[in-house]
Protein backbone atom coordinates (compact mmCIF):
# COMPACT_ATOMS: atom_id res chain seq x y z
CA UNK A 1 0.00 0.00 0.00
CA UNK A 2 2.31 2.86 1.38
CA UNK A 3 4.57 1.56 -2.57
CA UNK A 4 1.27 2.20 -4.01
CA UNK A 5 1.01 5.77 -2.40
CA UNK A 6 4.96 6.59 -2.77
CA UNK A 7 4.71 6.33 -6.50
CA UNK A 8 1.21 8.08 -6.77
CA UNK A 9 2.73 10.79 -4.52
CA UNK A 10 6.16 10.86 -7.28
CA UNK A 11 3.81 10.63 -10.14
CA UNK A 12 1.38 13.73 -9.04
CA UNK A 13 4.25 16.09 -8.36
CA UNK A 14 5.99 15.04 -11.71
CA UNK A 15 2.42 16.03 -13.43
CA UNK A 16 2.34 19.05 -11.74
CA UNK A 17 6.08 20.03 -12.40
CA UNK A 18 5.48 18.90 -15.82
CA UNK A 19 2.55 21.02 -15.98
CA UNK A 20 4.67 24.10 -14.87
CA UNK A 21 7.09 23.80 -17.54
CA UNK A 22 4.82 23.41 -20.49
CA UNK A 23 3.91 26.76 -19.61
CA UNK A 24 6.88 27.90 -18.76
CA UNK A 25 8.14 26.58 -22.18
CA UNK A 26 4.89 28.38 -24.01
CA UNK A 27 6.51 31.76 -22.13
CA UNK A 28 9.84 31.27 -22.95
CA UNK A 29 9.71 30.25 -26.76
CA UNK A 30 12.42 31.32 -28.59
CA UNK A 31 11.17 31.73 -32.43
CA UNK A 32 13.45 29.43 -34.61
CA UNK A 33 14.52 30.05 -37.98
CA UNK A 34 13.91 26.82 -39.83
CA UNK A 35 16.00 28.51 -42.85
CA UNK A 36 18.85 28.58 -40.66
CA UNK A 37 19.16 25.06 -39.45
CA UNK A 38 18.46 24.17 -43.17
CA UNK A 39 21.51 26.15 -43.76
CA UNK A 40 23.35 24.73 -40.83
CA UNK A 41 22.72 21.33 -41.85
CA UNK A 42 24.58 21.98 -45.16
CA UNK A 43 27.59 23.08 -43.55
CA UNK A 44 30.64 20.83 -42.79
CA UNK A 45 30.68 22.53 -38.96
CA UNK A 46 34.44 22.65 -38.69
CA UNK A 47 34.07 26.19 -37.55
CA UNK A 48 37.36 27.03 -39.00
CA UNK A 49 35.76 30.67 -39.35
CA UNK A 50 37.34 31.25 -43.21
CA UNK A 51 33.74 32.64 -44.27
CA UNK A 52 34.73 35.34 -42.03
CA UNK A 53 31.86 34.69 -39.53
CA UNK A 54 31.83 33.22 -35.76
CA UNK A 55 32.23 29.62 -36.76
CA UNK A 56 29.12 27.87 -38.92
CA UNK A 57 26.51 28.81 -37.00
CA UNK A 58 27.46 32.57 -37.45
CA UNK A 59 27.65 32.14 -40.81
CA UNK A 60 24.50 29.96 -41.19
CA UNK A 61 22.59 32.96 -39.45
CA UNK A 62 24.02 36.02 -41.52
CA UNK A 63 22.91 33.52 -44.72
CA UNK A 64 19.25 33.23 -43.27
CA UNK A 65 19.25 36.97 -42.88
CA UNK A 66 19.73 37.65 -46.22
CA UNK A 67 23.56 39.11 -44.84
CA UNK A 68 25.55 37.06 -46.93
CA UNK A 69 26.73 35.31 -50.02
CA UNK A 70 25.88 31.82 -50.55
CA UNK A 71 29.48 31.15 -51.65
CA UNK A 72 31.34 31.74 -48.62
CA UNK A 73 31.90 28.35 -47.27
CA UNK A 74 36.01 27.50 -48.12
CA UNK A 75 35.74 24.20 -47.06
CA UNK A 76 32.45 23.30 -48.44
CA UNK A 77 33.08 24.60 -52.02
CA UNK A 78 30.89 24.71 -54.49
CA UNK A 79 28.70 21.32 -53.33
CA UNK A 80 27.63 23.47 -50.15
CA UNK A 81 27.54 26.78 -52.06
CA UNK A 82 24.68 24.79 -54.20
CA UNK A 83 22.99 23.28 -51.66
CA UNK A 84 22.47 26.73 -50.02
CA UNK A 85 21.98 28.54 -52.87
CA UNK A 86 19.05 25.91 -53.47
CA UNK A 87 17.73 26.56 -50.13
CA UNK A 88 17.72 29.95 -50.15
CA UNK A 89 16.35 30.10 -53.73
CA UNK A 90 19.77 32.21 -55.56
CA UNK A 91 22.35 31.46 -57.56
CA UNK A 92 25.15 30.01 -56.51
CA UNK A 93 28.56 31.85 -58.35
CA UNK A 94 31.60 29.33 -58.58
CA UNK A 95 34.33 30.61 -56.17
CA UNK A 96 37.54 29.47 -57.15
CA UNK A 97 39.22 27.00 -54.49
CA UNK A 98 42.03 28.64 -52.63
CA UNK A 99 44.84 27.20 -50.87
CA UNK A 100 47.68 28.49 -48.57
CA UNK A 101 51.25 28.99 -49.68
CA UNK A 102 54.17 29.53 -47.97
CA UNK A 103 56.50 32.17 -50.06
CA UNK A 104 59.54 31.27 -48.29
CA UNK A 105 61.87 28.35 -49.03
CA UNK A 106 64.08 29.35 -46.16
CA UNK A 107 65.02 26.39 -43.83
CA UNK A 108 67.82 25.99 -41.58
CA UNK A 109 69.72 24.57 -44.28
CA UNK A 110 69.39 27.49 -46.45
CA UNK A 111 68.85 30.11 -44.18
CA UNK A 112 70.99 30.14 -40.86
CA UNK A 113 70.18 31.52 -37.81
CA UNK A 114 71.58 34.97 -36.80
CA UNK A 115 71.38 34.52 -32.95
CA UNK A 116 70.18 32.03 -30.22
CA UNK A 117 66.41 32.74 -29.51
CA UNK A 118 65.55 31.86 -26.26
CA UNK A 119 62.35 33.34 -25.60
CA UNK A 120 58.35 31.77 -26.13
CA UNK A 121 58.40 29.26 -28.76
CA UNK A 122 56.20 30.89 -31.07
CA UNK A 123 56.30 33.05 -33.98
CA UNK A 124 54.77 36.38 -32.53
CA UNK A 125 57.20 36.35 -29.73
CA UNK A 126 60.04 35.38 -31.71
CA UNK A 127 59.29 37.80 -34.44
CA UNK A 128 58.99 40.95 -32.14
CA UNK A 129 63.06 40.42 -30.96
CA UNK A 130 65.31 41.49 -33.46
CA UNK A 131 62.77 40.99 -36.55
CA UNK A 132 63.41 37.24 -36.02
CA UNK A 133 66.63 35.27 -35.26
CA UNK A 134 66.49 33.77 -39.30
CA UNK A 135 69.01 35.56 -41.04
CA UNK A 136 66.44 36.71 -43.29
CA UNK A 137 63.89 39.26 -41.88
CA UNK A 138 61.29 38.26 -43.91
CA UNK A 139 61.80 34.12 -43.28
CA UNK A 140 59.07 31.61 -42.27
CA UNK A 141 59.88 31.17 -38.26
CA UNK A 142 58.67 28.16 -38.12
CA UNK A 143 57.68 28.01 -34.52
CA UNK A 144 54.25 27.11 -35.68
CA UNK A 145 51.66 29.49 -34.83
CA UNK A 146 50.66 28.46 -38.25
CA UNK A 147 50.28 24.94 -37.43
CA UNK A 148 48.07 25.37 -34.16
CA UNK A 149 45.76 28.26 -36.21
CA UNK A 150 45.18 25.66 -38.75
CA UNK A 151 42.15 23.66 -38.07
CA UNK A 152 42.07 20.82 -40.95
CA UNK A 153 45.86 19.68 -39.72
CA UNK A 154 47.01 21.03 -43.16
CA UNK A 155 50.32 22.89 -41.91
CA UNK A 156 52.97 21.22 -40.13
CA UNK A 157 56.34 23.00 -39.42
CA UNK A 158 59.00 20.90 -40.84
CA UNK A 159 62.91 20.24 -38.79
CA UNK A 160 64.03 22.90 -40.46
CA UNK A 161 62.19 25.15 -39.04
CA UNK A 162 59.71 26.13 -42.43
CA UNK A 163 56.35 25.65 -42.63
CA UNK A 164 54.85 23.46 -45.63
CA UNK A 165 51.00 22.97 -46.62
CA UNK A 166 49.54 19.74 -47.48
CA UNK A 167 47.92 20.63 -50.41
CA UNK A 168 45.14 17.55 -50.12
CA UNK A 169 44.44 18.72 -46.51
CA UNK A 170 43.99 22.81 -46.90
CA UNK A 171 40.67 23.88 -47.44
CA UNK A 172 40.99 27.56 -48.31
CA UNK A 173 40.30 29.14 -44.66
CA UNK A 174 42.63 31.51 -44.71
CA UNK A 175 43.25 31.36 -40.25
CA UNK A 176 46.77 30.79 -41.07
CA UNK A 177 47.50 33.75 -43.15
CA UNK A 178 45.88 35.71 -40.52
CA UNK A 179 48.01 33.91 -37.47
CA UNK A 180 51.42 34.31 -39.47
CA UNK A 181 52.86 37.39 -38.03
CA UNK A 182 56.13 37.48 -41.28
CA UNK A 183 53.24 37.80 -43.57
CA UNK A 184 55.05 34.74 -45.06
CA UNK A 185 51.48 32.64 -45.88
CA UNK A 186 49.34 33.89 -48.34
CA UNK A 187 46.18 32.25 -50.04
CA UNK A 188 46.58 31.30 -53.58
CA UNK A 189 44.07 29.97 -56.27
CA UNK A 190 44.82 26.09 -57.17
CA UNK A 191 44.61 27.02 -60.82
CA UNK A 192 47.40 29.09 -60.47
CA UNK A 193 50.21 28.22 -62.38
CA UNK A 194 53.35 30.09 -60.89
CA UNK A 195 53.80 31.70 -57.46
CA UNK A 196 56.53 33.15 -55.72
CA UNK A 197 57.98 31.48 -52.89
CA UNK A 198 60.15 34.36 -51.49
CA UNK A 199 59.22 37.44 -49.28
CA UNK A 200 62.66 39.09 -49.37
CA UNK A 201 62.38 42.62 -50.79
CA UNK A 202 65.63 43.34 -50.18
CA UNK A 203 68.66 43.88 -52.95
CA UNK A 204 69.67 40.35 -54.35
CA UNK A 205 73.27 40.82 -52.44
CA UNK A 206 71.59 41.21 -49.03
CA UNK A 207 68.83 38.11 -50.20
CA UNK A 208 71.81 36.26 -51.01
CA UNK A 209 74.08 36.93 -48.21
CA UNK A 210 71.10 35.50 -46.01
CA UNK A 211 69.46 32.38 -47.85
CA UNK A 212 70.65 30.41 -51.02
CA UNK A 213 67.01 29.91 -51.65
CA UNK A 214 65.76 33.33 -51.88
CA UNK A 215 64.86 35.75 -55.01
CA UNK A 216 67.88 38.04 -55.88
CA UNK A 217 65.63 40.06 -57.79
CA UNK A 218 67.23 39.64 -61.18
CA UNK A 219 64.31 40.14 -63.29
CA UNK A 220 65.07 37.42 -65.55
CA UNK A 221 61.17 35.95 -64.82
CA UNK A 222 59.90 39.79 -66.33
CA UNK A 223 62.10 39.89 -69.27
CA UNK A 224 61.29 35.97 -70.15
CA UNK A 225 57.16 36.94 -69.74
CA UNK A 226 55.56 37.47 -73.63
CA UNK A 227 52.49 38.39 -71.92
CA UNK A 228 53.58 41.18 -69.81
CA UNK A 229 52.02 39.43 -66.94
CA UNK A 230 54.65 39.99 -64.42
CA UNK A 231 56.24 42.67 -63.16
CA UNK A 232 59.29 43.45 -60.51
CA UNK A 233 57.90 45.25 -57.18
CA UNK A 234 60.42 45.21 -54.48
CA UNK A 235 62.72 43.16 -55.66
CA UNK A 236 60.16 40.56 -55.97
CA UNK A 237 58.06 39.04 -58.75
CA UNK A 238 54.05 40.09 -58.77
CA UNK A 239 51.94 38.46 -61.28
CA UNK A 240 48.64 39.64 -62.83
CA UNK A 241 46.69 36.52 -62.86
CA UNK A 242 44.42 38.17 -65.64
CA UNK A 243 47.79 38.08 -68.10
CA UNK A 244 49.27 34.73 -67.05
CA UNK A 245 48.85 32.19 -69.71
CA UNK A 246 50.65 29.57 -68.08
CA UNK A 247 53.77 29.31 -70.34
CA UNK A 248 55.64 28.86 -67.20
CA UNK A 249 58.56 30.62 -68.66
CA UNK A 250 59.29 32.38 -65.97
CA UNK A 251 59.41 29.41 -63.32
CA UNK A 252 61.95 27.82 -66.30
CA UNK A 253 64.06 30.41 -66.33
CA UNK A 254 64.32 31.56 -62.46
CA UNK A 255 67.68 31.00 -61.25
CA UNK A 256 67.24 30.49 -57.98
CA UNK A 257 63.92 28.76 -58.31
CA UNK A 258 61.92 30.67 -56.21
CA UNK A 259 59.64 30.99 -58.84
CA UNK A 260 57.32 27.44 -58.62
CA UNK A 261 55.57 26.17 -61.47
CA UNK A 262 52.64 23.86 -60.95
CA UNK A 263 53.60 21.17 -62.63
CA UNK A 264 49.90 19.44 -63.34
CA UNK A 265 48.78 22.46 -64.63
CA UNK A 266 52.11 22.21 -67.61
CA UNK A 267 50.25 22.23 -71.19
CA UNK A 268 51.35 21.66 -74.56
CA UNK A 269 49.55 22.44 -78.13
CA UNK A 270 48.98 19.38 -80.50
CA UNK A 271 48.02 19.65 -83.43
CA UNK A 272 45.14 17.27 -85.07
CA UNK A 273 46.74 16.97 -88.68
CA UNK A 274 43.62 15.82 -90.76
CA UNK A 275 41.90 19.51 -89.99
CA UNK A 276 45.08 21.31 -90.49
CA UNK A 277 44.75 23.24 -93.65
CA UNK A 278 48.42 25.02 -93.19
CA UNK A 279 47.50 28.26 -93.10
CA UNK A 280 50.31 29.42 -91.10
CA UNK A 281 48.14 31.78 -88.54
CA UNK A 282 49.51 29.35 -85.23
CA UNK A 283 52.81 29.81 -86.39
CA UNK A 284 52.54 33.79 -86.34
CA UNK A 285 50.98 33.80 -83.57
CA UNK A 286 53.69 31.45 -81.61
CA UNK A 287 55.64 33.79 -79.28
CA UNK A 288 58.44 31.13 -79.02
CA UNK A 289 59.14 29.37 -82.68
CA UNK A 290 57.64 26.05 -81.56
CA UNK A 291 55.55 25.69 -84.88
CA UNK A 292 57.12 24.72 -88.30
CA UNK A 293 55.23 24.31 -91.07
CA UNK A 294 55.19 25.12 -94.94
CA UNK A 295 52.49 27.76 -96.16
CA UNK A 296 49.47 25.12 -97.34
CA UNK A 297 50.94 22.19 -95.74
CA UNK A 298 50.18 20.47 -92.42
CA UNK A 299 52.01 22.40 -89.65
CA UNK A 300 53.65 20.80 -86.22
CA UNK A 301 54.39 21.62 -83.03
CA UNK A 302 58.26 22.20 -82.03
CA UNK A 303 58.00 20.04 -78.57
CA UNK A 304 60.81 21.54 -77.03
CA UNK A 305 59.89 25.15 -77.58
CA UNK A 306 56.50 24.44 -76.99
CA UNK A 307 55.61 25.97 -73.33
CA UNK A 308 52.10 25.41 -73.53
CA UNK A 309 50.97 29.26 -73.61
CA UNK A 310 47.65 28.91 -75.83
CA UNK A 311 48.58 31.38 -78.20
CA UNK A 312 48.19 28.87 -81.34
CA UNK A 313 44.93 27.43 -80.04
CA UNK A 314 43.41 30.86 -79.65
CA UNK A 315 44.58 31.81 -83.32
CA UNK A 316 43.92 28.76 -85.24
CA UNK A 317 40.45 29.10 -87.70
CA UNK A 318 39.96 25.48 -87.79
CA UNK A 319 40.06 24.70 -83.98
CA UNK A 320 42.65 21.67 -84.84
CA UNK A 321 44.49 22.68 -81.89
CA UNK A 322 44.07 21.17 -78.59
CA UNK A 323 46.05 21.99 -75.84
CA UNK A 324 47.51 18.83 -74.26
CA UNK A 325 48.41 18.37 -70.77
CA UNK A 326 52.21 17.65 -69.54
CA UNK A 327 55.22 19.24 -70.95
CA UNK A 328 57.25 16.71 -73.31
CA UNK A 329 60.27 18.13 -73.01
CA UNK A 330 60.10 20.68 -70.27
CA UNK A 331 60.25 20.08 -66.86
CA UNK B 1 18.90 37.80 12.74
CA UNK B 2 22.00 36.99 14.18
CA UNK B 3 21.61 33.15 13.40
CA UNK B 4 20.65 34.05 10.19
CA UNK B 5 23.88 35.93 9.20
CA UNK B 6 25.70 33.29 10.90
CA UNK B 7 24.22 30.85 8.64
CA UNK B 8 24.92 33.32 5.63
CA UNK B 9 28.87 33.47 6.52
CA UNK B 10 29.46 29.82 7.43
CA UNK B 11 27.97 28.92 4.08
CA UNK B 12 29.76 31.29 2.08
CA UNK B 13 33.27 30.73 3.74
CA UNK B 14 33.52 28.61 6.39
CA UNK B 15 31.82 25.58 4.42
CA UNK B 16 32.08 26.85 1.11
CA UNK B 17 30.81 23.75 -1.26
CA UNK B 18 33.56 23.67 -3.75
CA UNK B 19 36.97 24.26 -1.96
CA UNK B 20 35.58 23.03 1.91
CA UNK B 21 33.02 20.05 0.75
CA UNK B 22 33.95 19.32 -2.29
CA UNK B 23 30.61 19.03 -3.90
CA UNK B 24 30.16 20.63 -7.47
CA UNK B 25 33.64 20.23 -8.76
CA UNK B 26 32.63 19.20 -12.21
CA UNK B 27 31.06 22.75 -13.22
CA UNK B 28 33.93 24.29 -11.34
CA UNK B 29 36.65 22.80 -13.38
CA UNK B 30 34.12 22.88 -16.56
CA UNK B 31 33.01 26.09 -17.07
CA UNK B 32 35.82 28.20 -14.97
CA UNK B 33 37.85 29.16 -18.54
CA UNK B 34 36.36 32.14 -19.11
CA UNK B 35 35.04 34.88 -16.10
CA UNK B 36 32.20 35.74 -17.54
CA UNK B 37 30.76 32.46 -18.43
CA UNK B 38 32.40 31.38 -14.43
CA UNK B 39 30.10 34.31 -12.90
CA UNK B 40 27.05 33.36 -15.32
CA UNK B 41 27.41 29.73 -14.09
CA UNK B 42 27.43 30.97 -10.76
CA UNK B 43 24.21 33.13 -11.27
CA UNK B 44 22.47 29.80 -12.62
CA UNK B 45 23.38 27.75 -9.58
CA UNK B 46 22.63 30.78 -6.95
CA UNK B 47 18.94 30.50 -8.98
CA UNK B 48 18.86 26.83 -8.65
CA UNK B 49 19.91 26.17 -5.15
CA UNK B 50 17.90 29.27 -3.80
CA UNK B 51 14.93 28.11 -5.56
CA UNK B 52 15.01 24.41 -4.76
CA UNK B 53 15.58 25.43 -0.52
CA UNK B 54 12.67 27.06 -1.05
CA UNK B 55 10.73 24.28 -2.92
CA UNK B 56 12.10 21.44 -0.89
CA UNK B 57 11.25 22.68 2.46
CA UNK B 58 7.81 22.71 1.00
CA UNK B 59 8.16 19.33 -0.17
CA UNK B 60 9.98 17.73 2.82
CA UNK B 61 7.34 19.61 5.37
CA UNK B 62 4.10 19.43 3.53
CA UNK B 63 4.22 16.08 1.41
CA UNK B 64 7.24 13.97 2.26
CA UNK B 65 6.81 13.87 6.45
CA UNK B 66 3.44 13.72 6.78
CA UNK B 67 2.76 11.13 4.49
CA UNK B 68 5.94 9.21 5.89
CA UNK B 69 7.93 9.17 2.52
CA UNK B 70 11.04 10.67 3.74
CA UNK B 71 12.78 7.65 2.25
CA UNK B 72 12.16 8.99 -0.78
CA UNK B 73 13.53 12.36 -0.26
CA UNK B 74 16.48 11.68 -3.23
CA UNK B 75 14.57 11.02 -5.58
CA UNK B 76 11.52 13.47 -4.80
CA UNK B 77 14.59 16.47 -4.49
CA UNK B 78 16.26 15.17 -7.91
CA UNK B 79 12.62 16.07 -9.69
CA UNK B 80 12.37 19.57 -7.98
CA UNK B 81 15.81 20.24 -8.69
CA UNK B 82 15.37 19.17 -12.97
CA UNK B 83 12.32 20.95 -13.04
CA UNK B 84 14.03 24.08 -11.70
CA UNK B 85 17.14 23.18 -14.14
CA UNK B 86 14.77 23.08 -17.17
CA UNK B 87 12.92 26.46 -16.35
CA UNK B 88 16.83 27.56 -15.79
CA UNK B 89 17.78 26.66 -19.36
CA UNK B 90 14.51 28.25 -21.11
CA UNK B 91 15.13 31.80 -19.53
CA UNK B 92 18.58 31.57 -20.28
CA UNK B 93 18.02 30.42 -23.98
CA UNK B 94 15.04 33.26 -24.12
CA UNK B 95 17.50 35.58 -22.20
CA UNK B 96 20.93 35.34 -23.10
CA UNK B 97 21.49 33.05 -25.71
CA UNK B 98 25.39 33.64 -25.94
CA UNK B 99 25.61 32.63 -22.32
CA UNK B 100 23.65 29.20 -23.13
CA UNK B 101 25.36 28.50 -25.59
CA UNK B 102 29.03 28.94 -23.43
CA UNK B 103 27.45 26.67 -20.79
CA UNK B 104 26.84 24.43 -23.18
CA UNK B 105 26.28 21.32 -21.51
CA UNK B 106 27.08 22.01 -18.09
CA UNK B 107 23.73 23.82 -18.02
CA UNK B 108 21.82 20.87 -17.86
CA UNK B 109 24.40 18.86 -15.30
CA UNK B 110 23.55 21.37 -12.77
CA UNK B 111 20.48 18.85 -12.52
CA UNK B 112 23.35 16.43 -11.26
CA UNK B 113 25.40 18.62 -9.59
CA UNK B 114 25.64 17.46 -5.88
CA UNK B 115 26.23 20.94 -4.17
CA UNK B 116 22.59 21.20 -5.13
CA UNK B 117 21.43 18.26 -3.81
CA UNK B 118 23.62 18.54 -1.19
CA UNK B 119 22.27 21.84 0.43
CA UNK B 120 18.58 20.83 0.35
CA UNK B 121 19.81 17.38 2.73
CA UNK B 122 22.01 19.67 4.10
CA UNK B 123 18.86 21.79 4.98
CA UNK B 124 16.63 18.95 6.22
CA UNK B 125 19.37 17.77 8.68
CA UNK B 126 20.00 20.32 9.92
CA UNK B 127 16.29 21.20 10.77
CA UNK B 128 16.35 24.54 9.36
CA UNK B 129 13.23 26.53 9.29
CA UNK B 130 12.19 27.97 5.85
CA UNK B 131 13.71 31.81 6.07
CA UNK B 132 17.07 29.57 6.99
CA UNK B 133 16.76 26.92 4.62
CA UNK B 134 16.56 29.59 1.59
CA UNK B 135 19.34 31.78 3.26
CA UNK B 136 21.52 28.48 3.79
CA UNK B 137 20.95 27.41 0.23
CA UNK B 138 21.78 31.28 -1.58
CA UNK B 139 24.89 31.58 0.64
CA UNK B 140 26.28 28.26 -0.61
CA UNK B 141 25.63 29.41 -3.85
CA UNK B 142 27.30 32.81 -3.74
CA UNK B 143 30.10 30.80 -2.21
CA UNK B 144 30.13 28.72 -4.94
CA UNK B 145 30.20 31.50 -7.71
CA UNK B 146 32.89 33.09 -5.25
CA UNK B 147 35.03 29.82 -5.70
CA UNK B 148 34.05 29.78 -9.25
CA UNK B 149 35.05 33.39 -10.74
CA UNK B 150 37.76 33.72 -8.22
CA UNK B 151 39.47 30.58 -10.13
CA UNK B 152 38.37 31.74 -13.57
CA UNK B 153 40.47 34.83 -12.65
CA UNK B 154 43.53 33.07 -11.70
CA UNK B 155 43.21 30.15 -14.68
CA UNK B 156 42.51 33.55 -17.19
CA UNK B 157 45.97 34.37 -16.11
CA UNK B 158 47.20 31.17 -15.97
CA UNK B 159 46.44 30.87 -19.96
CA UNK B 160 49.02 33.54 -20.36
CA UNK B 161 51.64 32.12 -18.33
CA UNK B 162 54.63 30.20 -19.56
CA UNK B 163 54.31 26.46 -18.10
CA UNK B 164 56.12 23.72 -18.40
CA UNK B 165 54.18 21.03 -20.16
CA UNK B 166 53.39 18.98 -18.28
CA UNK B 167 51.32 21.70 -15.81
CA UNK B 168 49.71 23.65 -18.30
CA UNK B 169 46.00 22.88 -18.45
CA UNK B 170 44.21 20.52 -15.83
CA UNK B 171 47.05 20.13 -13.95
CA UNK B 172 47.88 23.45 -13.14
CA UNK B 173 44.51 23.89 -12.89
CA UNK B 174 44.05 21.12 -10.39
CA UNK B 175 47.16 22.20 -8.30
CA UNK B 176 46.03 25.79 -8.29
CA UNK B 177 42.29 24.17 -6.95
CA UNK B 178 44.14 22.57 -4.25
CA UNK B 179 46.16 25.79 -2.96
CA UNK B 180 42.62 27.81 -2.73
CA UNK B 181 40.85 25.04 -0.80
CA UNK B 182 44.23 24.80 1.41
CA UNK B 183 43.54 28.92 1.45
CA UNK B 184 39.69 28.61 2.58
CA UNK B 185 40.33 26.44 4.95
CA UNK B 186 41.75 29.79 6.94
CA UNK B 187 38.62 30.37 7.45
CA UNK B 188 37.45 27.60 9.64
CA UNK B 189 37.77 29.02 12.91
CA UNK B 190 35.45 31.38 12.35
CA UNK B 191 32.55 29.82 13.09
CA UNK B 192 32.08 27.43 15.88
Amino acid sequence: MSVLIAAAVLGGMGLIFGALLALAAKKFAVPENPTRDAVREQLPGANCGGCGFPGCDGYAQAVADGKADVNRCPVGGAPVAKAIAGIMGVEAEEKEKMVATVRCRGSLDKCGLRFHYDGPMDCKSAALVAEGDKACRYACLGLGDCEKACPFGAITVNENRLAVVDEEKCQGCGVCVAACPRGVLDMIPLSQPVHRTCSAMEKGKVVRDNCSAGCIGCGKCERSCKFGALKMVDNLPHIDQNKCVGCMSCADNCPTGALKSTESLRRHALIHDPQCTGCGECKEACPFNAIAGEKDYHHSVIEWNCTGCGSCEKACPDGCIEMVKGGKYRV
Amino acid sequence: MNNLLLILVGSIFVNNFVLVKFMGICPFLGVSRKLETAFGMGMAVTFVMGMASLVIYFVQNYVLVPLDLVYMQTIAFIVVIAVLVQLVEMVLRKVSFSLYQALGVYLPLITTNCAVLGVTILNVNNNYNLIESVVNGVGGALGFTLAIVLFAGIRERMELMDLPEWMDGFPGALITAGLMSVAFLGFSGLIH
